[in-house]
């Protein structure tokens, strides 16, 4: 069903979409933000279409923000998102593929506007989907990648309208896709759009995270009515998104270390109230991967959503967290193209390795 | 225990000599060189034992400057046939192995030649990794077809891992057969590298059929105790099993022992030294005691090579040079009758007309021969014909000289070789004009009084190594060459040190090159 | 249309060396390139200029990148396919043909190769008649052809494109790639129409390369001059004659700048010519006079064997002859100049064509 998405849907979305980032996917400030631009430009919103009506002869493509956050923060974002949607529609159409849709390649704060932002701009719908029904660190840790969506050619471009297209030799390889396009981006200035992971209605349907949008809206909602209401925010955010709570605390710490070249992260809770006297760590890439309780047991690890937001009901990332707020850890079950995947947790096991965690898949009930 | 025979072979004469510990001569001889080079090396050898009467057991090495290498590759001639394996897939596959090779060398050499993925980038980082199944399947194919196998990976100067691998994959599946890396032949540039590498493959043969008649010989003339060197390009020698890996390194050895000798007859450093053949003159330069080396490529059998070469400038015109009348212009040379001198030449009976002919028809050389008769030579030539030629001789001399110098300023010259005693005492742009006593067997010397040594040319990235940790480990593997190559640990001394910029490469990066001499461990 | 073969090849290559006018690099690479794809069956094709038509889409090729990644990490051979193959997917136009870039230097073969392994021909011309050290240096960049859209590959299989806003950002992008490529990638860039061809392109340079190389091989074949043989066929002028006694070279700004001193030999005696130089030689100034200077060709050669010295490779003690050669018409204009007159390479001089300053003109 075809529905308008204006202002309260779209900041629900951010909201939401924020929460099932699961420590990462972008700041919802920068979303908010293109939010902003995006009803300046079209006051009554974006027509969101649910993956059934979008036909098998359409195609869609993803738009993203590539480069440093603070760059983002910065100089904004907008003008490089229309080009290289521009360049990819172009290409595409070349080769007889008329791209009439947009979706978003994953759930975060930011990371899930800019094809609303495209969409708005072009007039164009936006398919209720995406590419990894969470947020993700790496290219190979992608729906995409798993189902065989090939990450080239991929279009990237600045605001001030430099093109580039890339295609690697075997189009599935996205590390070095990754690679090139971080180099790209670096000759950008640290802020660029890419797009790329052109689908027809089918491979959507075959690939990607279903009806993740409304499910966002869905939760920002809860949350937002919660808070109007005087609610328990987490509450409504667990029911929301079918999952469990894990735990309440106070952050005591949170540190970075590199392991093999890698950033890894780490932020450990002391319980509060119900949790008193235990205490949880998480460790993350960008992302949080798996969630130990005190007394040493994983609780939760990817693919499945390890959450989290403060008490009084702000989706959090874990850039945005500090030492002493007051949070809750909420585990959500993955999509599940992720579970019903063979290789589903396999993608993830050499980020989970390096953080110490041999173990197999600890699916959340 | 402490006298050194040298011996070097020429393109006419094949010289010998004895030196005793304090490099003093004890005895010199020369034969003709002949065509196959080993029995004139094994004359010479016989004919200095027995002449000067040593006792065989004093003597404690023999250093052999010999052209077997060079004239199996000029001749195409007994070379071996060399599985030649490339690793940089996908890179490099634009242009094979050996495709600007003279036809003729490249099927005397096998024309078996195998790419394979691997390699490096110039930051080190790999470009694929090594594909070992590949190379197992390469030497089941290859096994019994080839002789010895020539390894080449991209960037194999930077980073030698997977030539090193790959040599140990060869070994493993083709058992004890010449592996040849060109990292450890040469530097960057790929072709000119993998040329090397594969020449030095195909002569491992020779080298080594040589090395073991060498030694038989020895043993024959009751020198058991002595130690086999050969001379190397270098200005220095290696111990004859370093040797028998590394046989591309005697290539150019004839100019390089004729330079050393001359440094050793003189104590002179830094000179031009001028070695005068039968039917080549050789100009080169001594820097610091040893043969200036020549940055460019350097053709060998007509393949573009890049090992350290002495940077020698040759003309056709020295003792056995043919003099003619053409066209009313007099001419010295190229053509020369070599060793046959002593019977064509008009002093000594017979009808050709030879540069040796007009010096001693000039009266500016004279030759202590029963059969040389420089009134002959006087009475046939016309006096302007041989003042003509003379003047040709001399220019052609002064012309080398100053091709090989580097700056206008005049240098001491030293004459050396069999036909140097024609040349004048006075030369254009010599601040002096020496001729050595000796000066006729200053290859010889060379070789019998050589240092022994190594260099390496390495390139660095100096992106996750410090200047002084790379230049640190250039000179740690310089030395341990050195000592490989046959010197005594204690006596090594690095005496060059070249640290080349590689400019607009990112990750800044450096090529060093270092060079390790001592003297030889008996 | 005319097919080279491998002899005809070899010839281009030393032709080639003579265009580089000092500079360039060698285009030895590109020589054996081509070679390989001769013997696998490939045709290397060259087209006039004349015969191109009027909408032919027209790439040219060329390897940018680090010297001694080129002479170290050779290509695969597919990336200027690649690189083709994208830019034609991005404009929707399959290529007419390839054209060098330069005519002197590293990157007047490669082409050669490009087209055959492609199947296209080669236009017979360049965009320098010449070699330069920087990539706008070209008539391709005086008569207005964009940079973009551009296309680099690498020998793995990657391939990027890049439309940029203009010149100075697609040599940002394309530096970046290059690095990330390894040091080295395969470039198809200054698309043009065969209309824009036209105008843009100096005409019939390569075949001047082969022209240049065939009379040096075959005067030594017949054992004759081939200096004499080459400036007759190059309608070139003999500046000068003599020993080069002092080269001096310094690094600026990536650069290498120097000069050599050359004192005169034959007729020249008691004459000095000085070249400086810039990578490839800029001005030669007799006796205090300026005797040639850029956009024209200064080539130092051999004396004896007409072999061209490059920059890097001049030393004391080389006996040489130095000609100069007009450059061609398009580089005469007041938008040549601004960009390869003498100028351009910090010299307070008006540029004068080297007919009028080699007064007479011809032979000497």
């Amino acid at each position: 069903m075809a529905e308008k998405f204006g202002k309260r849907e779209l900041e629900d979305v951010i909201w939401g979409a924020t929460l099932l980032g699961a420590g990462g996917g972008g700041s919802p400030k920068n979303g908010l933000k293109l939010l902003e631009d995006l009803l300046k430009a079209s006051p009554e919103g974006v027509t969101l279409i649910s993956p059934e009506e979008f036909g098998s002869e359409e195609y869609a493509v993803m738009v993203a923000g590539i480069g440093s956050p603070k760059v983002l923060m910065e100089k904004g974002f907008g003008p490089e998102a229309i080009y290289a949607f521009e360049a990819i529609s172009s290409l595409q159409a070349l080769a007889g593929k008329r791209i009439t849709h947009l979706y978003p390649g994953e759930l975060g704060g930011f990371n899930v506007m800019p094809p609303f932002y495209v969409a708005a701009l072009k007039g164009m719908p936006v398919v209720d989907a995406d590419g990894c029904g969470r947020a993700v660190p790496e290219l190979e840790t992608t729906l995409f990648y798993l189902y065989g969506i090939p990450s080239s050619p991929c279009a990237m471009a600045d605001s001030k309208g430099n093109i580039v297209i890339f295609y690697t030799r075997n189009p599935m390889d996205s590390t070095m896709a990754e690679n090139i396009a971080r180099h790209v981006s670096t000759a950008f200035g640290m802020g660029a759009a890419f797009a790329t992971w052109v689908v027809n209605g089918e491979e959507l349907r075959r690939a990607l995270a279903l009806n993740t949008v409304t499910l966002c809206r869905r939760v920002g909602a809860a949350i937002r009515e919660a808070k109007e209401r005087g609610g328990d925010p987490v509450r409504a955010a667990v029911e929301a998104v079918g999952g469990v709570e894990l735990f309440r605390g106070k952050v005591a710490d949170i540190s970075t270390r590199t392991v093999e070249g890698f950033d890894f992260g780490r932020f450990k809770l002391e319980g509060v109230g119900g949790y008193q006297g235990k205490t949880l760590t998480v460790e993350f890439k960008n992302e949080n991967m798996v969630v130990w309780s005190g007394e040493g047991e994983a609780l939760a690890t990817v693919p499945d959503l390890i959450c989290t937001m403060t008490l009084n009901g702000t989706p959090l990332t874990n850039a945005d967290m500090e030492v002493g707020m007051e949070i809750a850890v909420i585990a959500a079950s993955a999509s599940e193209k992720w579970r019903k995947h063979p290789e589903g947790f396999k993608v993830w096991k050499h980020i989970l390795e390096k953080m110490g965690y041999t173990g197999d898949y600890v699916p959340v009930k | 225990m402490s006298l050194r025979i040298g011996i070097d072979v020429g393109s006419t004469h094949t010289d010998a000599v004895i030196v005793d510990k304090d490099n003093r001569l004890i005895a010199a001889t020369k034969v003709v060189t002949s065509p196959d080079v080993t029995s004139g090396v094994l004359e010479a050898l016989t004919k200095i034992v027995k002449e000067s009467g040593v006792d065989p057991s004093e003597v404690a090495a023999a250093m052999f400057g010999t052209t077997h290498c060079l004239n199996a590759i000029l001749q195409r001639k007994d070379l071996a046939r060399v599985a030649v394996i490339r690793i940089g897939l996908p890179a490099t596959a634009a242009v094979e192995p050996m495709v600007d090779w003279p036809p003729d060398l490249r099927r005397a050499v096998g024309d078996l030649k195998f790419l394979v993925e691997g390699g490096h980038e110039y930051t080190g980082e790999e470009i694929s990794p090594l594909n070992e199944a590949r190379l197992r399947e390469i030497c089941r194919e290859v096994k019994g077809k080839v002789e010895a196998v020539a390894i080449t990976s991209v960037f194999s100067p930077v980073n030698p891992d997977h030539e090193v691998r790959a040599a140990e994959i060869v070994r493993e599946e083709l058992g004890e057969i010449p592996v040849t890396m060109s990292s450890e032949i040469s530097t960057l540039g790929l072709l000119e590298r993998e040329n090397s590498a594969i020449l030095n493959a195909a002569v491992t043969f020779v080298a080594n059929r040589a090395i073991q008649a060498f030694l038989e010989v020895m043993r024959s003339l009751g020198l058991e105790k002595a130690k086999l060197y050969l001379t190397q390009n270098d200005g220095t020698v290696m111990e004859a099993k370093h040797a028998a890996k590394y046989p591309i390194f005697t290539v150019a050895t004839g100019a390089t022992n004729s330079l050393r000798g001359a440094q050793m007859l003189t104590g002179i450093k830094d000179a031009i030294v001028v070695d005068v053949g039968g039917c080549t003159t050789n100009v080169g330069m001594l820097v610091k005691g040893f043969p200036r080396e020549s940055t460019i490529h350097v053709e060998i059998g007509g393949v573009r090579t890049n090992f350290r070469m002495p940077d020698i400038f040759s003309i056709g015109i020295a003792g056995g040079s043919i003099v003619r009348v053409d066209d009313g212009r007099v001419c010295v040379g190229p053509e020369s009758v070599g060793h046959e001198l002593v019977k064509c030449g008009l002093a000594w009976g017979g009808n050709v007309v030879t540069a040796t002919d007009v010096a001693l028809a000039l009266g500016v050389m004279s030759i202590e021969d029963p059969n040389c008769k420089p009134e002959l030579a006087r009475r046939q030539l016309d006096p302007e014909l041989a003042r003509k030629a003379y003047e040709i001789i001399v220019e052609g001399v002064e012309y080398a000289i100053d091709r090989v110098k580097t700056r206008p300023e005049p240098m001491p010259v030293i004459l050396v070789g069999g036909g140097s005693l024609m040349l004048p005492t006075r030369l254009r742009g010599a601040s002096k004009v020496i001729r050595p006593e000796h000066a006729q067997s200053a290859n010889a010397i060379g070789a019998a009084t050589a240092k022994t040594g190594a260099q390496i040319d390495k390139a660095y990235s100096l992106e996750h190594l410090s200047r002084e940790k790379a230049l640190e480990d250039a000179k740690i593997s310089a030395v341990a060459k050195a000592v490989e190559a046959g010197a005594d640990p204690n006596t090594v001394e690095i005496v060059e040190i070249e640290e080349i910029a590689m400019p607009y490469l990112p990750g800044n990066a450096v090529r060093i090159r270092v060079k390790a001499v001592g003297e030889i461990k008996l | 249309m005319m097919e080279l073969n491998e002899q005809d090849v070899e010839d281009v290559a030393v032709g080639a060396a003579i265009l580089g006018s000092g500079g360039g690099g060698d285009p030895y690479l590109g020589k054996l390139m081509c070679l390989q794809a001769l013997r696998r069956g490939k045709r290397i094709r060259l087209v006039d200029l004349e015969e191109v038509p009027e909408d032919a889409f027209i790439v040219p090729t060329a390897g940018m990148g680090t010297p001694i990644v080129l002479v170290e990490k050779l290509p695969n051979g597919s990336e200027p396919l690649n690189a083709l193959r994208i830019l034609e997917a991005y404009v929707g136009k399959k290529a007419y043909a390839t054209i060098p870039i330069e005519a002197g230097g590293v990157n007047s073969t490669i082409p050669l190769a490009v087209g055959a392994l492609a199947d296209i021909p080669i236009i017979d011309g360049d965009g320098m008649g010449r070699a330069f050290p920087e990539l706008q240096m070209t008539t391709f960049f005086t008569h207005g052809v964009a940079v973009s859209p551009m296309s680099m590959a690498d020998e793995k299989g990657n391939s990027l494109l890049i439309s940029a806003l203009d010149g100075y950002w697609a040599e940002k992008i394309a530096r970046v790639v290059t690095i990330k490529f390894g040091g080295i990638a395969w470039v198809a860039i200054y698309t043009m129409t065969g209309r824009q061809a036209r105008e843009a392109v100096i005409p019939r340079t390569v075949s001047l390369a082969l022209k240049l190389g065939r009379a040096v091989r075959e005067a030594r074949e017949m054992g004759r001059s081939p200096l004499d043989h080459l400036l007759h066929v190059s309608g070139g002028f003999e500046l000068f004659t003599g020993k080069i006694v002092d080269v001096a070279r310094r690094i600026a700004g990536g650069f290498t700048r120097g000069e050599a001193k050359i004192e005169g030999l034959d007729s020249y005696r008691n004459e000095t010519l000085t070249i400086q130089f810039q990578n490839e030689n800029l001005v030669a100034v007799k006796d205090g006079e300026i005797v040639a200077s850029v956009p024209d060709l200064i080539i130092v050669l051999d004396v004896e064997t007409a072999q061209p010295i490059t920059t890097e490779r001049l030393r004391y003690g080389q006996r040489v002859a130095v000609i100069g050669m007009p450059c061609h018409e398009k580089w005469r204009t007041p938008e040549g100049l601004k960009v390869v007159g003498p100028r351009y390479f910090g010299y307070d001089v008006e540029y004068v064509p080297i007919e009028r300053r080699v007064k007479g003109g011809g032979l000497k």
